[in-house]
Formats: structure tokens, C-alpha cells, sequence
């Protein structure tokens, strides 16, 4: 007698993107990012979902977020 | 037989100053305008009654002095005339001073402002020789200046930005938890504090840029501490046509000051006046030694 139950049909690997901690937020105000290769001028209102998360404490602390 | 011929003393060929207590040269002077040594005196008349000349005359007092013009700033004149021996280095990399605060305490602060400043790896070749402010403009941002663009050349052709000698065309951003920010084209990072940055706006610090160098040479000149010593100096007149040679040895000296000229199209001449001082131990200012070889001038 056979316990294993019978499996059928392909497995599907799901990968799950890290969600942004900026997803969904807004800017407040206008603030221009200019560090390295990196540059972002952020004006009030723009979505913020693209800008790399280690910039979260910068717009926090300036008051975009 | 006729007289003899006139001794005459021409001209400067070296200056050696030395440790008066080793005996040993500092280094030695070999671009001069000038090596005077003045034994100028003066006479004390007795004078009284009617008579307009004078009843007796002694001896008074004599100004033993050398005055010395040399095109050269060699490092050790600066610790026997201004107390400060330069410290001299190799600097084949490049190097960049530590930042520090000017006004305010945010700037360079650990945590919440920029931990350092340091030569990016790789990008030596951008340093451009030079003191430069770094100011907060924002909470965490900064606008860089350079107080001289005499390197500006060097590496990637750089330029100012505004009248105000900033070299930043916008605020940097300093990110925290200790990431670094590159100050382009001019071979430094900054490396951010640990925490959460959050300088206060104006508040300003400085550091100084040294690009790939044969010789770094830096003194620090007029701190309370520093001690101008005496010294020895020997002077040598210019060899002459017949072979004479002049020798003054003036055995304890001293001089204070060194001015550093910067003439338009013009080499740097330093004139300094240094006083002569008895020797107790030899009972004496100077040695005067002069020779006219048999051999004449070889």
C-alpha cells in the first residue's frame, strides 16, 4: 500500500519582489537626490515607489515623507 | 720687493647654519643674495664746558649682526627662524587631511553627520592640491568649495560653479548608516555617519586636499610651544681668482622670522637679520679664517 499521495501536474516557483518601503508614498515637498551615479529630483507630489529604500532616512529627515 | 697684494673679500658661495650643541649642519644655503656681516659700533664721547670737541672717546657698544637674503626655503629654515622643523613625507598616493569642524559641531559628527573624508580608491589621480569647506545645505546634504583652483587641471579639468568658489553643481546627499559619497572628479569620499544623518544647515567643516606627491611637506608655524633655538653659522665668501677663500665662523646666533614673498614674476628673497651672540665657552662672537692657497685657484 502506497501512503504518498499522488502528485500531479507541474510545480510553479512564485518569486516574490521585496516590496519597497517607499511604495506608495508621495513627496511632500521638492528635494533632489545627487549622490554617485544616483540622481532623483523629487518634486512635491511624485510618486516615490522607485527611489532605493537606503534613501528612506534622507526624505524622512528633510520632510518629503 | 713691492707691496703685497690687497686682501679683498668677494662675493656669497655657501651658508651653513648648525646645531650649536652637536655641531652638526641643519642643511646649507647655496641661493644667496646677500650674507653681510655688521660688527658696526659705536663711539661715546665726553663732552662738556665751552669746548665742541670732545675731552675723551671710549669704545661702546658694538651691533653684531649678519643679514642674510636667500632665494631658497629650505625646510630648516623654518625650525631656526620660526620654531617649527616641517615634517617632510613620500606621499605617493595621495593623501587627504581629516575633516574637522569649523563652525557648528554637525558636519564631521560620527553618527548624524559625516564620520570622515578619505581618498577614494582609484581615483588618486583626481586630488586636486588645496583646502576645500564642505557646508551643510540641508539636513543631509552639502555644498563643497575650494579656496584655490591652482590644481584645478589636474586629473578630470574641473571649474567653479559660482563667484562664492563653490565646486558642487548641487548639494550631495550624505546617506547614513555609514555610506559614502563620492566628491566627483576631485578624488574623495565622504563616508556617512552610522546613524540617522541630520546636520544642521550652514553649519561648515574643512580638509585639505595633497595629491600624489615626491615631497609633502607641512608645518604648522606660531604655536605657543614651538622654541626658536640658537644656532652656529658658517659663512663662506666666493672662491677667488688667486685662490683665496674667506671662512667666518660666527658661533652662536640668532634670528627670528622668515617672510615668504610672493611677488608678481618674481622668485621668493627672504631677508633675515640675525644678531651675533658671545660664546662664553670660547670667549668670542666669530672666527675669521682667510687663505690664499700656494696652489692658487683649482
Amino acid at each position: 500500500m502506497n501512503d504518498q499521495p499522488e502528485w500531479s501536474g507541474e510545480a510553479t516557483l512564485v518569486e516574490e519582489t521585496p516590496k519597497s518601503k517607499l511604495a506608495g508614498k508621495t513627496a511632500k515637498k521638492n528635494f533632489l537626490i545627487v549622490r554617485n551615479d544616483f540622481r532623483a529630483n523629487i518634486r512635491e507630489g511624485d510618486d516615490l515607489s522607485d527611489i532605493p529604500d537606503e534613501y528612506r532616512d534622507n526624505l524622512k529627515t528633510e520632510g518629503v515623507i | 720687493m713691492g707691496l703685497s697684494q690687497s686682501p679683498v673679500l668677494f662675493g656669497v658661495h655657501q651658508v651653513t647654519p648648525y646645531n650649536r650643541i652637536t655641531g652638526l649642519p641643519y642643511g646649507t644655503l647655496r641661493i644667496l643674495g646677500n650674507a653681510t656681516i655688521s660688527l658696526a659700533g659705536e663711539l661715546v664721547s665726553l663732552t662738556g664746558g665751552s669746548s665742541p670737541f670732545p675731552w675723551h672717546v671710549e669704545g661702546g657698544a658694538i651691533t653684531p649682526e649678519m643679514t642674510l637674503n636667500v632665494k631658497e626655503l629650505q625646510n630648516f629654515l623654518m625650525e631656526i627662524f620660526l620654531g617649527k622643523e616641517p615634517t617632510q613625507v613620500d606621499d605617493d598616493a595621495g593623501s587627504v587631511d581629516a575633516l574637522t569642524n569649523v563652525n557648528g559641531t554637525s558636519v564631521l559628527e560620527a553618527t548624524t553627520g559625516i564620520a570622515s573624508v578619505s581618498v577614494e580608491s582609484g581615483q588618486e589621480a583626481e586630488l586636486k592640491f588645496g583646502k576645500y569647506i564642505v557646508k551643510a545645505a540641508s539636513a543631509t546634504t552639502v555644498d563643497v568649495y575650494a579656496l584655490t583652483n591652482v590644481d584645478f587641471r589636474r586629473g578630470t579639468n574641473e571649474a567653479y560653479e559660482d563667484d562664492l568658489l563653490k565646486i558642487t553643481p548641487s548639494p550631495l546627499t550624505i546617506a547614513g548608516s555609514g555610506g559614502t559619497t563620492s566628491l566627483a572628479n576631485f578624488g574623495v569620499e565622504f563616508t556617512g555617519g552610522s546613524g540617522v544623518v541630520a546636520m544642521t544647515p550652514d553649519d561648515t567643516a574643512e580638509f585639505f586636499i595633497y595629491p600624489p606627491s615626491l615631497e609633502k611637506v607641512t608645518a604648522r608655524i606660531g604655536g605657543a610651544n614651538d622654541c626658536i633655538p640658537e644656532f652656529g653659522v658658517v659663512v663662506t665668501a666666493q672662491k677667488q681668482s688667486d685662490g683665496t677663500m674667506w671662512n667666518f665662523d660666527c658661533f652662536r646666533v640668532k634670528a627670528i622670522g622668515l617672510p615668504f614673498g610672493m611677488a608678481e614674476k618674481a622668485f621668493n628673497e627672504s631677508e633675515v637679520t640675525m644678531t651675533l651672540m658671545t660664546d662664553s665657552a670660547k670667549d668670542a662672537v666669530m672666527d675669521m679664517t682667510r687663505v690664499k692657497p700656494v696652489t692658487g685657484c683649482s
